[in-house]
């Protein structure tokens, strides 16, 4: 369905048109008063050994998408295909054989991982649900080369994560997901709890272990600089839905969806002096409620392009200059965001 | 009240140190903390978790825990030392002529009264209004900071008000009485990215109106760059660098400073797959902080001196000054952002 990707290569990860969504129920009789499509009808497709990078404000629906693909929610609509195979269809044996395909590191390593284990147990713990994966070394052993490959000391390995920072912490979350040897991560806000110079170290090992594994990330985040940093691909999500999708620096240097120019636009840079920058947009109000998405265009409430043809026609993705866009008026935004032009 | 005019100093901190009372001994949180904020200027607390940046506003307002002691320095606000009256006297300053924004607005909103009460509540108090009076001012000042229809939103609980609305109604609680300070302790770090361009750009426009000095606690090098006149840069509870931002940025005269804008990837350059720079190692304990230089151990640049002895600030010019024994040729050297 999308054809975002020039890569030749079929992907490993596909989503058509998912769907998740909430029953809202009333407290008392537990009735399901309405419905929330957290995400409302994706597609998006990740290329083996390549990172998609998604990017979007709280509320639309990363954090659900990435849980759907790892099966910790159950999508409503829609497929997600991974190498191929329906994970929807999959049974008890092919979503055991799907999990060691597919792992996740989670945002906040102080919760992720469980206080009363040790930095053993909780890597280790990955064989006593696929014990036929148990390397032939012996687990011990494959410990000790998995702390140091994400460059913990051995030595550490009867501690406990309260012993540890925060960016030591999400070295045991990243060391825990590739024990498996998976092909595809998938990493919601992975260095967002970390301070800039600990952010570093780790964006540094994620791209080395994707060289070495040949992995392929779903990298979730909301630092747009990072996410920059890391992608091959991007998917702008608003509001349960994709609104721009295509290879990432085509996106950066032009946006084409006035969300997206508005969202590049607002990054506060170190050293704007020092680079030529598009003016800033400053969106208008806050984005509005997944249990009542405006009509037509769901962002036609905040845009500043919005014409009467917004209001009422939902925009689908198409391709425009490069990408993929959900804007019916791509052209013109394009244009706004040229290089030198005054938006 | 006449405006202030422009470089009239507001806030003036000097040699500040603040230790915590811990087993064997007390921990020295902050250490020759030195800055000043004038009037309609803002200065930035540039610093990773741990350097201090929260201390130093704790320090100012008063609302250092009982566990900390104030060991040495002076905190002028108004011609006042704020340290040397009673914390009574400080805390009434606070929220009349020193206004502060939090991090995390759900927490500095009461859930259990409308926002129109704890507005109101303000005016009543610390200006005597009557209760329809208050309650006309706590409209007009939820009008200011841009949530629409005030009025009819006064009897709204915090709850009611997305994230940002929410902090827009801290900012209203801080300048509601017309603060000449306001201190802004990582205001936007909660907050997305389009909702934080929308704050900044009200504090700015509510300095100008006001002509109000800001202290800013950030640990994001980009938001400071975005509002900011003067930055200061921390680590393990030193200042380490200071002077106007941009000469900062282009031309760091402290590793730490420059190790930090390598490694945004923001500033780094270069393109996908290519490392970022990074500083090796983690910030020190500061119960065991390093002899000498306490960046030393994480410095690719250190030498033998600064092992054993701790710089001095060393004068750049033009009120940049930095804390590195070859402060001068960090300056000098432009391989950075080549």
């Amino acid at each position: 369905m999308i054809a975002s990707s020039p890569d030749p290569l079929a992907p490993l990860l596909a989503l058509d048109n998912l769907r998740v969504s909430f029953a809202i129920r009333s407290p008392i009789l537990r009735r399901i008063k309405m419905q929330v499509d957290a995400v409302a009808g994706v597609d998006l497709a990740v290329a083996p050994g390549k990172t998609m990078g998604v990017v979007g404000e709280s509320g639309c629906g990363k954090s659900t998408m990435a849980r759907a693909i790892v099966g910790l929610e159950r999508p409503t609509g829609g497929s997600i295909r991974f190498a191929g195979e329906a994970i929807e269809d999959a049974d008890a044996n092919a979503r055991r054989r799907l999990a060691r395909d597919i792992q996740m590191i989670f945002q906040d390593p102080f919760a992720s991982l469980n206080p009363r284990k040790t930095v053993a147990q909780i890597i280790g713990e990955v064989w006593d649900v696929h014990p036929d994966l148990t390397p032939e070394h012996g687990r011990e052993r494959e410990i000790i080369r998995l702390m140091e490959r994400v460059g913990l000391s051995p030595e550490m390995a009867s501690r406990f994560p309260h012993q540890f920072s925060g960016g030591q912490r999400q070295r045991i979350g990243i060391a825990r997901a590739i024990a498996l040897r998976p092909r595809l991560i998938v990493c919601d806000e992975p260095v967002s709890a970390l301070d800039v110079s600990v952010q570093a170290q780790t964006l540094n090992l994620l791209a080395e272990l994707q060289q070495e594994f040949g992995l392929a990330y779903l990298f979730i985040a909301h630092d747009l600089s990072v996410v920059r940093h890391i992608s091959d691909e991007l998917a702008v999500m608003y509001l349960g839905r994709i609104v721009e999708t295509g290879p990432v620096e085509t996106i950066y240097q032009q946006p084409a969806h006035p969300y997206s120019i508005a969202l590049l636009s607002a990054i506060p840079v170190p050293r704007p002096w020092a680079e030529e920058r598009p003016p800033r947009i400053v969106l208008e109000g806050d984005v509005p409620t997944p249990l009542a998405p405006p009509s037509g265009c769901r962002f036609h409430t905040r845009c500043f392009m919005a014409r009467d043809v917004c209001r009422s026609e939902s925009p689908s993705l198409r391709p425009v200059a490069g990408r993929n866009v959900a804007c019916h008026f791509a052209e013109e935004a394009l244009t706004r965001s040229a290089p030198g032009a005054d938006a | 009240m006449p405006p202030a005019t422009p470089s009239e100093r507001c806030l003036t901190v000097s040699d500040l140190a603040v230790g915590f009372a811990a087993r064997g001994g007390t921990i020295l949180a902050l250490e020759d903390i030195s800055f000043h904020v004038d009037a309609g200027e803002t200065l930035s607390l540039l610093g990773e978790s741990g350097s201090g940046k929260s201390v130093s506003a704790q320090a100012i307002m008063a609302l250092l825990p009982d566990t900390a002691v104030v060991s040495s320095g002076t905190v002028r606000f108004d011609g006042k030392d704020l340290l040397a009256l009673p914390r009574r006297e400080t805390r009434r300053l606070c929220g009349t002529e020193m206004g502060m924004v939090f991090q995390d607005p759900l927490t500095a909103l009461n859930p259990v009264f409308t926002v129109g009460d704890q507005i109101a509540e303000l005016f009543r108090v610390r200006q005597g209004l009557g209760r329809r009076a208050a309650r006309e001012a706590a409209a007009d000042v939820i009008d200011t900071v841009g949530i629409p229809d005030a009025r009819r939103r006064l009897g709204n609980y915090p709850h009611q008000f997305s994230g940002g609305m929410r902090q827009r109604l801290v900012i209203a609680m801080a300048i509601a009485l017309k603060p000449r300070l306001l201190i802004a302790d990582e205001p936007t770090t909660a907050l997305d990215v389009t909702v934080q361009a929308q704050i900044m750009d009200l504090l700015g426009r509510l300095q100008r109106e006001h002509n109000m000095a800001m202290l800013l606690i950030t640990h994001d090098l980009g938001v400071v760059a975005d509002v900011t006149d003067r930055v200061a840069v921390m680590y393990s509870g030193r200042i380490v660098e200071t002077g106007d931002v941009r000469r900062v940025y282009d031309r760091p005269g402290h590793p730490y400073t420059r190790g930090l804008l390598a490694s945004v990837p923001a500033t780094a350059g270069g393109g996908k797959h290519q490392p970022l720079a990074t500083i090796g190692g983690l910030p020190p304990n500061p119960q065991r902080r390093p002899q000498g230089c306490t960046f030393h151990p994480r410095c690719p640049f250190a030498q033998d001196i600064c092992r054993t002895e701790r710089p001095p600030m060393v004068d750049l010019g033009n009120g940049h000054g930095a804390t590195c024994h070859f402060a001068r040729e960090m300056v000098a050297d432009d391989r950075l952002f080549a």
